[in-house]
């Protein structure tokens, strides 16, 4: 277990390294001025050369990414060539808002594939069962912004239930409650939910149904349990490793949703600033994107190692699984 | 294949999804032939005033160019917007673009994805290990944020490639882009299934009647291996179409004069920003409405289909 935990945490790692590495090369490289950000664009060579020294830029890309490594073990990813504010402050900024987003869209999401993929795992070929894949399939099909916008204009204006787009700070100054910080997220989460519902309903319906004709499951009905006992204890329980090692797969594509549910909706979060940062006024603002990229991909790398401790201390299978040449998977 | 034909959902959404592909790469060059334009070609008279005309709309053949050719035009879907080209023919055309680049990035993923997984399950040991961390690596990449940093520079330097002009610029760009980043879900599919093919007694008979590697691989496991990845290739189908979508709506997707779903849907952003916040617009909704519905009849099908196959393939009847 020891060993397992080790070269788990050397391996995310090493894929931090080569993740920084590659995202600090490849937008690095992108033909461009930064120095612009101060002088404007008229400019002479001269004056262009002693802005990219204030921004640290004239050294090459290796040097650079040196110092941005040497930058987050003190705690800090440069400033933005746009504003010179400190992207840990952007960033701080902004996480509460996507992670306010992505952890509820997430709960709500996980609530409703629960009903419905044991729903429909209990009534299994059945008109409920065939007439629910097919309306959340429609979920796949259709996209975050679309559906966004459309709430919102159903919901805010033609039927006003919720109130009109914007956050609320849960927490801290400006805090308005945990009742309208909910009431502004309802519609975000709703729009999260319809994207990533239907791969989890359908999931959990196939791992149901496969759990059912389990021995263990067979067991638990000879000793004479109930049905309603059954899926509590010996079907319910089980879907917590599945479900945790999905989750943990999804932060990534989670995140891009939220890019366009923020866009939708109008809240300041994290994609919000990408792509704020990345249609700039004197183009795209580098650190700021760089910043973003890091805390998004540390997010997901940390994630997956967690999950993956902690379902192998859930189940010892996994820690085999995740040997090299074994025939289990997580 | 029994089981499937008896299915109505599947026997309705393969229908569905056959009709789609004969109106875009069989009908459009046909009635375009039909109506003698193109779906660039210009109606100065598409436009009146501000607003494009409607459905099933006749429209004297006026273009910018200040000539009047004799005769008529039929607008089946109305005109594009402000540009005023024709709807109906975008639509069929964009459908080509938006599918050949969503199979052509699923064909890739799942390409790439099988090789590597198939290798990692069938050697183990280190490639076993390489391939997992390199699926895990390519997890973790946020992917959206670097199209936006890619798009903007190399993309034009890629467009270029058309396949002697089968496709239209950009879409081998955005497939294989696409493939390279969605390889790894394949992958991690492809891998189990090898692990626990290579157990079985029939592989086994195979190696010991002097089968090679290449032999079991291809006539032995290729066959246990397609109808498992099917179902999940036509989820990705599915989702590739709105990645393409994505792409146009960050501006770093397919060159917005080339018609594809993804960007007649992003030119009306626009439109479903000003809806949203709460501004009454004299525009009709059907600029958002027909691209929207392709896109969700299209990839609906697909998914819906996929899952209905897997359900026929299980010997469980899971």
């Amino acid at each position: 277990m020891l060993a397992f935990v080790i070269r788990r945490v050397l391996s995310g790692v090493l894929m931090f390294l080569a993740l920084t590495m590659i995202t600090y090369a490849v937008f690095f490289t992108i033909p461009e001025n930064p120095g612009t950000y101060i002088t404007g664009i008229r400019t002479t060579p001269a004056a262009l050369a002693r802005a990219d020294k204030v921004l640290g830029v004239d050294k090459p890309v290796y040097v650079q990414y040196l110092r941005f490594l040497k930058g987050i073990l003190e705690g800090h990813l440069g400033n933005s060539y746009a504003s010179q504010e400190p992207v840990t402050l952007i960033i701080k900024q902004a996480l509460p808002v996507t992670a306010s987003i992505v952890l509820g869209g997430v709960l709500l999401m996980v609530v409703v594939a629960l009903v419905i993929g044991v729903g429909s795992a209990l009534h299994p070929h059945t008109l409920l069962d065939r007439t629910l894949n097919t309306l959340i399939m429609c979920g796949v099909a259709l996209h975050p912004l679309v559906v966004g916008l459309l709430l919102q204009s159903v919901f805010v204006y033609s039927i006003p239930l919720a109130p009109a787009g914007g956050y609320c700070n849960l927490t801290g100054p400006g805090s308005c409650g945990v009742r309208e910080w909910a009431a502004h997220l309802m519609l975000p989460w709703i729009t999260f939910m319809l994207f990533l519902l239907p791969l989890y309903a359908r999931v959990i319906r196939t791992r149901v149904l496969e759990l059912l004709q389990q021995p263990h499951v067979a067991v638990a009905r000879a000793k004479g349990a109930s049905e309603r006992e059954i899926i509590r204890w010996h079907v319910l329980r089980l879907l917590v490793p599945t479900m945790a090692t999905m989750l943990a797969l999804d932060v990534s594509t989670s995140l891009m949703a939220a890019i366009y549910i923020e866009a939708a909706f109008a809240l300041p979060g994290i994609g919000t600033q990408a792509l704020t940062a990345q249609v700039g006024f004197n183009g795209l603002d580098l650190p700021v994107i760089v910043g973003i990229v890091t805390v998004v991909a540390t997010t997901v790398i940390v994630l997956n190692v967690v999950a993956d401790i902690v379902a192998a201390r859930a189940d010892p299978r996994i820690v085999i699984a995740r040997t090299p040449g074994s025939t289990l998977d997580t | 294949m029994a089981r499937l034909r008896r299915d109505p959902l599947a026997v309705v959404t393969g229908s569905i999804l056959v009709v789609v592909f004969v109106a875009c790469f069989v009908l459009a060059p046909l009635l375009a032939g039909m109506l003698g334009h193109g779906p660039d070609t210009i109606f100065a008279s598409a436009v009146r005033g501000y607003s494009p005309v409607s459905f099933w709309t006749r429209i004297p053949n006026v273009n910018y160019t200040g000539e009047h050719p004799s005769g008529s035009t039929l607008m089946v879907l109305g005109a594009d917007g402000t540009v005023g080209r024709d709807e109906f023919l975008r639509l069929l055309y964009g459908g080509q673009t938006t599918i050949e680049i969503a199979l052509g990035g699923t064909l890739l993923a799942f390409s790439i994805g099988a090789v590597l997984g198939t290798l990692a399950g069938f050697r183990g040991g280190r490639v076993d290990a390489v391939v997992q961390w390199l699926v895990d690596f390519s997890l973790a990449f946020p992917v959206l944020l670097m199209a936006i940093a890619l798009g903007a520079t190399i993309s034009d330097r890629f467009s270029r490639y058309t396949l002697d002009g089968l496709v239209e610029p950009g879409v081998l760009w955005l497939a294989v882009f696409l493939g390279l980043f969605l390889w790894p879900y394949p992958a991690r599919l492809a891998r189990v299934q090898v692990l626990e093919l290579r157990e079985r007694p029939f592989i086994e008979a195979a190696r010991m009647v002097g089968c090679g590697t290449r032999r079991i691989l291809f006539a032995h496991m290729l066959p246990h291996l397609v109808p498992v990845l099917i179902p999940p290739a036509t989820v990705m189908f599915a989702t590739t179409m709105l990645l393409e979508a994505s792409f146009s709506m960050l501006g770093v997707g397919i060159d917005p004069n080339t018609p594809s779903w993804g960007g007649m849907l992003a030119s009306q952003i626009g439109w479903l920003t000003a809806l949203a916040s709460g501004e009454t617009l004299s525009l009709s909704s059907r600029l958002v409405v027909i691209p929207s519905a392709a896109v969700l009849v299209t990839a609906g099908a697909a998914a819906i289909l996929g899952e209905q196959i897997r359900r026929a393939l299980d010997p469980r009847g899971i």
